[in-house]
């Protein structure tokens, strides 16, 4: 029996992280949200900044990274719209572009006028050049971007008081050292948990002015601003698929304890 | 023509390397706008080195075809889809409900799906991985679990102290390793990118020996 605890059935495993995913969708859990000292930050810099500040969102979303980045660059886009931040939007990898297209239709909805409150730029390859570019001459690097009221307003990357990284990989520390610390621009790293340890060191050193993270930190910016979303909801599930993992954990380790016990008594 | 291939790219690694790296220490305005200029060229090769990608990537698949090699088929479906999608992109433009109906319903799902299935490997992973076996096992098992708890919003119902736990050992013993990781790492970055610039890194010119 204690055996069978080390070699639990892959099948089993993956039938019971399935289930225990799928229970909140049929029947939704509330469950309380710790909010993180990096969130915190982040709501801080946005809400500190003043009415129709530009604020550059350079993101590199796309569908891998969707799940965890998307909720919280909507819970962040929502907040801007609330102080009435001039939003440009950036892509920086090739599958972010129709993402955009979203955001865009969604901050038309919430009264935005494309070219003077918001603006979308073109993609351009280069990941850490093209940040490279952006910090050295911002408006060169966009130079086939039409006029427009927002556009002309911005005279270089000085023109942003904050920039926001939404990113499953290095982009953010990329831009921290070509962007947010050369020129002394508040940013925000809007990332996947799993990057967390990458950034957390440059958070501690206040170089990154904060850190959402995860669905966990979409899910707490979603509490801060009040405006529940997929985050929020996903939250139930991500910590039932925790829970099982941990069970599983626990239930091979005494396995694995009792046996050695058995086969020490043998000897 | 051995210049062309060897010397010619070095010496353009060298006059940018050393004009981009010497812009961020000097303020002197022709300096800057030549390595702006670097910059804005390098965000178009970068562009180009992406055609040359996928342009590459339809020879190999053209090759696999004429040479029957093992799932031939496969290649058809990727030639298909990459010129495919790329002339709608390009005549029908990257707004068209077609286009962007065929990345939300099709490439979306699918890549969707396959970063899902990490979820469960990690599960299976940490399911075997994470035993009790001796002291460093210990203490990877304590701070994985602590963590993951932490994290979530059901770790505060079972214990209240779990997330300034786990935020402690994310700011404090992670921080430090990944700090002196960091540091590791850009020293050995330097030394790099100061041996690409004069010259001993040939590995970019297709050259494997090094002085």
């Amino acid at each position: 029996m204690m055996e069978r605890l080390q070699k639990i059935d892959r099948r089993i495993i993956f039938a019971g992280l399935m289930l225990m995913i799928a229970i909140p969708l049929v029947k939704p859990l509330q469950l309380p949200v710790n909010i993180s000292s990096e969130t915190r930050a982040a709501y801080d810099l946005i809400e500190a900044l003043p009415s129709g500040s530009n604020v550059l969102i350079a993101t590199s979303i796309f569908p891998s990274t969707q799940a965890e980045l998307e909720p919280q660059t909507i819970a962040m886009l929502n907040h801007l719209v609330k102080k009435q931040a001039k939003i440009v939007m950036a892509p920086c990898y090739p599958d972010t572009p129709p993402y955009l297209l979203k955001y865009a239709k969604m901050l038309e909805d919430a009264g935005y006028v494309e070219g003077i409150d918001y603006l979308n730029l073109p993609y351009l390859a280069g990941e850490e050049t093209l940040y490279a570019a952006m910090g050295s001459d911002f408006k060169k690097t966009y130079d086939q971007t039409p006029s427009s009221e927002l556009w002309d307003s911005i005279s270089g990357v000085k023109s942003f008081s904050l920039v926001i990284v939404p990113n499953g990989g290095r982009h953010p520390l990329y831009v921290m050292a070509h962007i947010s610390t050369p020129h002394a621009i508040d940013m925000i790293a809007s990332i996947t948990a799993v990057v967390l340890p990458n950034v957390q060191p440059y958070f501690n050193s206040g170089q990154i002015g904060g850190v959402v993270s995860g669905m966990n930190g979409a899910a707490e910016y979603e509490s801060l601003v009040q405006v529940p979303g997929k985050a929020l909801q996903g939250m139930a599930a991500q910590s039932l698929g925790h829970l099982w993992i941990i069970a599983l954990v626990v239930l091979g380790n005494i396995g694995y304890f009792a046996t050695r016990g058995k086969k020490a008594g043998g000897v | 023509m051995i210049w062309l291939k060897n010397d010619l790219p070095r010496l353009i690694t060298l006059v940018v390397g050393v004009v981009v790296l010497a812009d961020k220490f000097f303020a002197f305005d022709p300096l800057h706008g030549l390595s702006t200029w670097f910059l804005q060229y390098s965000v178009l090769f970068a562009a180009f080195a992406m055609i040359l990608g996928a342009a590459n990537l339809l020879r190999v698949s053209a090759h696999k075809i004429r040479a029957k090699k093992q799932h031939w088929q496969y290649n058809y479906v990727l030639m298909i889809a990459i010129i495919g999608y790329t002339l709608l992109g390009l005549f029908a433009g990257t707004k068209n409900p077609l286009y962007l109906s065929i990345y939300n319903s099709v490439y979306v799902p699918a890549q969707a799906t396959i970063i899902s299935f990490m979820a469960f490997w990690l599960a299976s992973a940490c399911y075997r991985a994470f035993r009790a076996r001796n002291l460093q096992a210990v203490i990877l098992l304590v701070a994985g679990v602590t963590v993951m708890l932490g994290k979530i919003g059901i770790g505060s119902v079972i214990w209240e102290a779990l997330p300034g736990i786990a935020g402690w050992i994310q700011n404090v013993p992670q921080s430090a390793v990944m700090r002196s990781l960091g540091v590791g790492i850009a020293i050995g970055m330097v030394g790099v990118g100061l041996r690409t610039i004069v010259g001993i890194e040939r590995g970019f010119v297709g050259g494997g020996d090094e002085s």
